[in-house]
């Protein structure tokens, strides 16, 4: 069933995001056509189009967050979606795993939009100076610099800690959604919904420097390996226990109007 | 007979208001009974608490011996009053997704309902009216081989000549081993197809049982006698 949801909550998410990705890519084209032509005024012009569609992906990419949520799960919609024979759990990860692939996506077109604007044979060949076996070694003598403990441990568990910080973002919009939405709160969902995310945002902050401070005091490092894999650890645990929150809160509260 | 449905000793407090006060209700295979109350009388929370949507503060629901959840979710189809479907989709793409989602669900049947009221699959729910809307609900949900149907209102906000449509389609369309549990306040029309009738009064079952037997012993139609029990 969780393939279904994720079926579905990638076809009612891809007609918003599609559109941008295509016009993206077309006037990064049409900017490339405008600069090998030295055609200046079309170059500026699409220079800007270009920001300003990257600046609304962004902006749309958190707004379907916050309406795939509350929208198609606590609004009228609600009344189908917690009817369907499926886990509630199940649906609460559709929605984050498809946001997650969108966000992937994003950054797919990111990087083809440059190719496309920037790509030739100086370029290529620019990049491929780069990647040498020697840089990576600099790469990896430099980390072991910085960091002080073993290059490989930081290379694997940084991009796992960035994929559970962007979880633990999307899980806190939830949370707060969830939260905003219980009978206590009537009539005032969205005013305790903001509420809510400014409290756990703050909370979250002091608990990281209390955490920080701990760690400090009993003499760990974060330049260590354990430093490290106890920053992931404490992502991962985070994430978990407002995955289970989150879960809570819909089945044994779910306040549909 | 089997029970389809049963409400235990089930009470619902909202914060301290009472909305459902110690209700015992049992509902067996092949009736179609309507739940008759005004509103504020606990017939939306009822419902809510048989569909999984809210948790008794007291009591058991039980869906044949299930609790509410993933097993008698996909026995019972649910029309809820409200248009709950996703605006964006196509006609075709609903029945897909009913179809994916319920393994009951007759996609044949429910597109030649959908002709007969010239409805085409390419069309879009957003452009189509609130009635035509209600329509397409209803007939989704009658599309299902459920046991339990549960139609909260599936004639309110419809013409004269669409009720009847409605109607017609829900006595066509479910079986000696479903029931359905009609909740409305529009009496005198469904009164001539219910079997049974519970009346809901401020969290209460004031009356209940077959409509001829009502009917017989209180020398009046049931429309006539919601009239006396819930005047204002």
């Amino acid at each position: 069933m969780l393939g279904k949801l994720l079926k579905y909550e990638a076809k009612a998410t891809a007609r918003t995001f599609i559109p941008i990705y295509i016009a993206l890519l077309i006037v990064s084209a049409i900017n490339r056509v405008f600069r090998m032509n030295n055609i200046e005024m079309g170059f500026t012009l699409s220079v800007l189009v270009i920001v300003g569609l990257f600046i609304a992906l962004g902006v749309i990419t958190l707004i379907m967050i916050i309406q795939r949520f509350s929208k198609n799960l606590l609004s009228d919609e609600g009344y189908l979606m917690f009817t369907l024979p499926v886990k509630i759990s199940d649906l609460i990860l559709s929605k984050l795993i498809i946001s997650f692939l969108w966000t992937v996506i994003s950054g797919i077109v990111a990087i083809l939009a440059i190719l496309i604007l920037l790509g030739d044979a100086t370029f290529f060949s620019q990049i491929k100076e780069l990647i040498t076996v020697a840089n990576w070694n600099y790469f990896l003598e430099g980390i072991r610099q910085e960091f002080g403990g073993n290059p490989i441990f930081f290379i694997v568990e940084v991009p796992i800690i960035s994929l559970c910080m962007y979880i633990n973002t999307v899980l806190m919009i939830y949370l707060s959604i969830s939260v905003g939405q219980l009978p206590i709160f009537n009539k005032h969902r969205v005013l305790f919904s903001f509420i809510t995310y400014f409290i756990i945002t703050t909370v979250g902050q002091w608990a990281i420097m209390i955490i920080g401070n701990i760690i400090d005091y009993s003499g760990f490092s974060i330049s260590s390996n354990m430093g490290l894999n106890l920053i992931t650890i404490g992502c991962i645990a985070v994430d978990i226990a407002l995955f289970m929150i989150i879960n809570f809160i819909l089945k044994k509260h779910l306040n549909l109007e | 007979m089997e029970t389809i449905l049963e409400l235990k000793n089930v009470k619902k407090f909202y914060g301290k208001k009472e909305a459902l006060k110690e209700i015992n209700l049992s509902i067996p295979e092949g009736k179609i009974i309507g739940l008759l109350g005004p509103n504020g009388s606990g017939k939306s929370t009822m419902i809510k608490l048989i569909n999984g949507l809210l948790e008794p503060t007291n009591g058991e629901v039980l869906i044949r011996g299930n609790k509410p959840g993933i097993e008698s979710k996909k026995i019972i189809a649910y029309l809820p009053e409200r248009t709950y479907l996703n605006d964006w989709m196509s006609v075709e793409q609903l029945l897909n997704f009913f179809q994916d989602f319920y393994s009951d669900f007759d996609y044949n049947k429910a597109l030649n309902m959908l002709h007969s009221l010239q409805i085409n699959e390419s069309d879009k729910l957003k452009t189509m009216s609130k009635g035509t809307k209600e329509k397409v609900q209803l007939i989704l949900v009658m599309s299902r081989k459920a046991d339990l149907y549960i139609l909260d209102e599936p004639i309110g906000g419809v013409d004269p000549a669409a009720r009847d449509y409605i109607l017609k389609t829900i006595i066509k369309n479910y079986s000696e081993t479903s029931s359905i549990l009609l909740a409305t306040h529009l009496i005198q029309e469904i009164e001539n197809i219910c079997d049974n009738v519970i009346f809901l009064s401020q969290g209460k079952i004031v009356l209940e049982g077959s409509v001829d037997e009502i009917r017989e012993e209180k020398g009046k139609s049931i429309d006539a006698l919601f009239r006396e029990v819930f005047i204002c």
